[in-house]
């Protein structure tokens, strides 16, 4: 795989668009991903007010066909895989043997076969899991390269499907999925986001994909291209999970508050002794989130403080646009883990208070737009 | 850990553990209370909720509380801890025993 990476023009799909915009560039893992396209401010309410369209092409894309792809893909995620319906998603992990977490994976339920997606950086990392436990009947077609994954959100995101999809498109329930058509180009349209704004995604072919953008933006001229750095703010928000930031020391599924992503009745996956032993023995710090109410941006890997006494440990952070207050995800001794209390936290400006809150820091705007 | 902060951590864990209980009841859950999340999203991802689960929910809760849950504030049944915040805010307002 990485001979293909590197013999292919491995970048955004939609590089063209966001070179035009003048989009800033970063390698992640041999991608050439736009970080950002017109600011900060502008992406992040485009996604928290109107509608932002993202590519996603680099993540990890594979297709299981063959006799013993559910096996293979049950045995692989800590989900259940075997009660999905045709056309539903399941958003779950992979564990390593000891239980901790080796990536966060969307699982596709497609007609006898089964689609498994992951962010680009964790690409390799699935491939190897799969291929490793993979029987010889098991077809693996890695076409992360061949297809691209644009996605569109935020609370009018619907919108756009009811044009380009009709009204299938956006009666589509939450994790379901379907197959359709843009004009002459097959599209699998996924209902699944993270900012906890509506969230859709389209998988098609690459070379399509600038079409696509044309599109949409015949349909709503205001769209915002949107770089892959604001969505960590904007996930952080909402509590989605960040792989690169929410488990800065190896923490544990069910330290991480990821118990949902877990189906606890399912008789065997890869890390499920370790699993059930975290859970028997009781946690010993918990992720939870914290709301600054002095001025300061809470700083990654921290000290988090009852008076003098170090209680945790500061794991994803930043600055809130919507509440304009520092906010962070900490690891808690298990006895301070619980929401309502102040304590300190330290900031690149010393210490500050902070309190333990409920998350999300705030409803979505999607959450008081109704889809017509 | 001072005898405020205590006394918060106290309330908040009572009610989280009978929340959990009402939840799994009114609802019946194959979960334990213990791996349900207290921040973990009840409706869509997370727990999978949906708005037939919303009505046996608000009916498991108000029987259990003795109180009426508006039904247009779709904030409070993001989580199991969003729920906890109201009731506890309720028994701030009007002095009941949550």
């Amino acid at each position: 795989m990485t001979s293909e990476k590197q013999a292919a023009r491995w970048c955004s799909a939609l590089y063209d668009a966001y070179k035009a915009e003048g989009a800033h560039f970063a390698s992640v893992e041999g991608y050439q991903t736009a970080m950002q396209v017109s600011g900060p401010a502008k992406e992040y309410n485009a996604i928290r007010s109107h509608l932002g369209i993202t590519d996603r092409s680099d993540m990890g894309k594979f297709r299981l066909s063959g006799n013993g792809s559910l096996e293979l893909i049950q045995e692989l995620v800590a989900g259940n895989v075997d009660s999905l319906a045709e056309n539903a998603l399941r958003y779950t992990l992979m564990l390593d043997s000891v239980g901790r977490i080796v990536a966060d994976v969307q699982v596709y339920c497609d007609f006898n076969e089964y689609i498994v997606t992951c962010d680009g950086t964790l690409r390799d990392a699935v491939w190897e899991r799969l291929q490793g436990h993979a029987e010889s009947n098991v077809v693996i077609d890695d076409f992360s390269e061949r297809y691209a994954a644009v996605a569109v959100e935020g609370p009018y995101s619907w919108r756009i499907l009811q044009q380009l999809i009709g009204t299938e498109g956006i009666s589509l329930r939450p994790a379901n999925f379907m197959h359709s058509n843009i004009g002459e180009t097959d599209v699998m349209l996924s209902r699944f986001g993270s900012t906890g704004e509506y969230g859709y995604l389209f998988f098609l072919p690459r070379d399509a994909a600038p079409a696509l953008l044309r599109q949409i933006r015949e349909v709503d001229s205001e769209v915002v291209l949107c770089g892959r750095k604001v969505h960590d703010l904007l996930r952080l928000e909402v509590r989605s999970f960040n792989f690169a930031q929410d488990i800065p020391r190896g923490e544990t599924p069910l330290q991480a508050g990821l118990h949902w992503m877990i189906d606890f009745r399912k008789k065997s996956f890869v890390g499920r002794d370790a699993v059930m032993e975290d859970k028997s023995r009781g946690l010993d710090k918990k992720l939870v989130a914290l709301k600054f109410f002095e001025d300061g941006e809470p700083t990654p890997l921290g000290g988090v403080y009852d008076g003098p006494n170090l209680v945790g440990y500061v794991a994803n952070s930043g600055y809130s646009r919507r509440i304009r207050a520092g906010v962070c995800l900490a690891y808690l001794n298990a006895v301070y883990a619980w929401v309502g209390i102040e304590l300190k936290a330290d900031t690149k400006a010393g210490p500050r208070r902070a309190k333990t809150v409920s998350s999300p820091f705030f409803a979505t705007k999607s959450t008081k737009v109704q889809i017509a | 850990m001072n005898s405020r902060m205590e006394a918060v951590i106290t309330r908040r864990r009572e009610v989280i553990g009978r929340l959990k209980q009402v939840l799994i009841r009114s609802l019946d859950l194959e979960l334990e209370p213990d791996e349900i999340a207290e921040d973990a999203q009840l409706f869509g991802l997370g727990l999978g909720l949906d708005s037939v689960d919303a009505l046996q929910l608000v009916v498991g809760i108000e029987d259990e509380y003795n109180c009426c849950i508006p039904s247009d504030n779709i904030s409070i049944y993001y989580s199991v801890n969003t729920l906890a915040d109201f009731l506890l805010a309720q028994r701030e307002n009007k002095g009941d025993d949550v």
